[in-house]
């Protein structure tokens, strides 16, 4: 019996896409585009924005533009190989594979080597750094090396969410271009487009996203939409239960899907709307729930929901900085308990 | 594709490629051989991405076809086979070896992402014979460290005249510095190129005695053309300046002795064993018909030698770290090496009388960096004896 053999690379989903495709970001694209165009790419590029909005995707993108040397990246041989990871002048160094879920200084070390020589098949060799702000101290110190004397046919290329993570010495020797939210109809548009999916979904999902076109599609794919009840049930035991349920309500929470920021993003929205309704001030986001958050909302003083929605929202901006199991449990823990106290009136 | 070689063809390519291979989790395909048949036989291809090499295989090809499949496991492979003929076919993503009546089914990876042999550009050309050039490396890349941030230094230098071919490697210790007479040169001006060593060990690996190299250099590549072996290596330059090593030879010395190489190198492996472990240095005391060689580990103990020279000038000493001398004395082609010292601070020239050409430099340990040791005046000796 001889063996079938799958041998072809599976082609990473951030990868996908050239900057034709990319939703949003057109002033960024433009500028990254032109710049190529006249040969002033700066050598070392920070993308930074939010979870989801689209820092990897845009980075990619720029190295499928790199490679493809003023032709077009969406049928240029490099480029696709870029999508495919095999692309021989590009090294990535990334948390994926690291326990402390740190990039090490080993990973920047063999960057440095990797810019000894001139590239093989592109106009440039690339280094791709994300996320950028989980390199240790020592290995961005090694990179500072690296860019105080930037070789003059290597591209970095970071991605983070707050530049202010960097290094100064780092940041100030980065074009950092910000990435802005997605508006809302191109959001709505490309996401009808490339999920499938039913527009009401589709709408409710753009509605929920804050502009990030990769939260739009983690919450369009997610059962999240389908679990808001279940999270709204969560909230009304924090109501009632006080300390005894917060574990358990934390537990639950963090079952509901494996992306923290997507669960917390939509228990922010929930906690908005149920104050919405409970000051009678505009619509709901989850106009098809109106009925179980105004019965959330009964009884609780509106200065508390306020507060409890506040800190659902400033958490989703800081699940990056928890990516153990422990720690993003600690931390679910101690924002459903507080999230309990400002509802029960402290 | 389908292709059949002889088991000693397919054997000898894969020895001679399956060391440019690459185990990066990055880009698993370069840990693979890529083979190319044509109507006339097969290219077999391989890199690291520093460096790539390729040799041209006899085969009779009944499909033209590229495919790749993993270097180790093809050696492994075809080194147990019976001394017959192999059949290699493909069928899609699979490879299939057959010999006699054995057959190997391999996974591949598609040839398309195997990375390309880079476009050759214009540049200088010249040719010598493989074994002034394994000469060359041999009295050379000794020098080279084994790691070091000056990404420069682990590659060798290599210039390039219409009359002249010279190689340099240093580790900022140590250095060896070769040159030869090309016998053919073509293109204009001169070249200055930093060739990676790890590359050019390969490369070392593969002269021998017969036949001439034809290397090529440009600005970004040199391509190593071994036509008697059907075999090429290109590789990338490693970017940068290489430190200025002319300053660093001493144009004048004040000694010149002429030590048995063997003997000599005897007694530092024997002074190795209880040598100072900061430095890893051992003493030479140079004085009236004989070398004293002496160590002195504070903690483990000490060690004292003699070895006989043809020397009546003024007792001088100097010290060494051992693996340098070592390292000068294992490649040293000849039974007797010339030792040239200027003071006992500047650097100390090695030269051996067969080979006019090349000259192995090492920087001596300053002697009051030596617990118990009294600081040497900087003059070696009193007098020019150079």
């Amino acid at each position: 019996m001889t063996p079938a053999i799958a041998t072809a690379p599976e082609i990473d989903p951030d990868r996908k896409l050239t900057f034709d495709r990319i939703v949003g970001h057109r002033t960024t694209v433009e500028f990254l585009t032109q710049s190529i165009k006249e040969s002033r790419l700066p050598h070392a590029i920070a993308l930074a924005g939010p979870d989801g909005v689209g820092k990897k995707t845009l980075a990619w993108a720029l190295v499928r533009e790199i490679v493809s040397g003023g032709e077009d990246s969406t049928s240029h041989r490099g480029s696709a190989k870029v999508a495919r990871g095999t692309h021989p002048d590009i090294l990535v160094c990334d948390n994926s594979g690291s326990p402390s879920g740190q990039i090490v200084i080993e990973q920047i070390r063999e960057a440095d080597d990797f810019t000894a020589t001139s590239p093989l098949e592109s106009p440039k060799k690339i280094i791709f750094i994300s996320p950028a702000e989980r390199m240790n101290p020592a290995a961005a110190n090694c990179l500072l090396k690296l860019l105080e004397e930037p070789p003059r046919h290597v591209v970095i290329i970071l991605t983070c969410v707050e530049p202010a993570a960097l290094l100064p010495t780092i940041r100030s020797r980065c074009a950092v271009l910000r990435l802005e939210p997605v508006a809302p109809e191109d959001l709505e548009a490309w996401l009808l487009a490339e999920s499938g999916e039913a527009q009401s979904r589709v709408s409710l999902a753009v509605r929920l996203a804050e502009g990030r076109p990769g939260r739009a599609m983690a919450i369009v794919r997610g059962k999240l939409l389908e679990q808001r009840g279940s999270i709204l049930r969560e909230i009304s035991l924090l109501k009632t239960d006080g300390f005894a349920g917060i574990f358990g309500v934390a537990d639950r929470l963090s079952q509901l899907d494996k992306d923290m920021a997507s669960t917390l993003s939509i228990l922010a929205v929930l906690l908005r709307d149920a104050l919405a309704i409970r000051i009678g001030a505009g619509h709901a986001l989850n106009e098809d729930l109106t009925d179980e958050l105004a019965e959330l909302a009964a009884g609780l003083s509106p200065e508390g929901m306020l507060r409890a929605a506040t800190l659902a929202t400033e958490a989703v901006g800081e699940t990056p900085r928890y990516y153990t199991p422990q720690s993003r449990a600690h931390f679910l823990e101690v924002l459903v308990s507080r999230v309990g106290q400002e509802l029960r009136g402290r | 594709m389908k292709a059949t070689f002889s088991r000693q063809t397919l054997l000898s390519g894969i020895g001679l490629t399956q060391n440019i291979v690459s185990t990066s989790s990055t880009l698993p395909i370069l840990s693979n051989l890529l083979f190319e048949a044509d109507s006339s036989g097969v290219n077999l291809i391989s890199t690291d991405l520093e460096g790539f090499a390729k040799v041209r295989l006899e085969a009779t090809v009944a499909e033209a076809g590229r495919v790749t499949a993993p270097a180790k496991t093809l050696a492994d492979i075809v080194r147990s086979l019976p001394d017959d003929e192999v059949a290699l076919t493909t069928s899609g993503t699979r490879m299939t070896l057959t010999c006699n009546r054995n057959v190997f089914h391999l996974s591949t990876m598609t040839a398309d992402d195997f990375p390309e042999w880079p476009k050759s550009e214009s540049g200088v050309t010249i040719t010598i014979e493989q074994s002034d050039l394994r000469r060359l490396l041999r009295n050379t890349l000794f020098a080279m460290p084994g790691r070091d941030p000056r990404k420069v230094l682990m590659g060798a230098l290599v210039e390039v005249s219409a009359d002249r071919l010279t190689i340099v490697a240093t580790d900022g210790r140590k250095l060896g510095k070769a040159s030869t007479e090309p016998t053919e040169f073509k293109g204009e001006g001169e070249k200055s190129v930093i060739i990676p060593g790890r590359v050019l060990t390969e490369i070392e690996k593969s002269l021998g005695d017969q036949g001439e190299v034809k290397l090529e250099i440009s600005d970004q590549r040199a391509v190593f053309n071994l036509d008697n072996l059907k075999l090429t290596y290109l590789t990338s330059l490693i970017e940068g300046k290489f430190p200025q090593y002319q300053s660093v030879i001493p144009e004048t010395f004040t000694r010149e002795l002429q030590l048995p190489t063997a003997l000599v190198d005897d007694a530092i492996t024997r002074a190795a064993i209880l040598a100072e472990r900061k430095h890893h240095s051992i003493i030479l005391s140079f004085g009236s018909g004989m070398i004293g060689v002496r160590a002195q580990s504070f903690e483990d103990g000490s060690y004292e030698g003699e070895v006989g020279i043809d020397y009546d000038g003024e007792p001088f000493k100097l010290a060494f770290n051992y693996n340098y001398l070592h390292d000068v004395f294992r490649v040293a082609p000849d039974a007797t090496i010339t030792m040239m010292v200027k003071e006992s601070t500047a650097p100390v020239v090695f030269v051996c009388a067969s080979d006019a050409n090349s000259l192995y430099l090492v920087m001596p340990v300053r002697m009051h960096d030596l617990q118990g040791e009294e600081a040497e005046p900087a003059g070696v000796g009193a007098g020019d004896h150079a």
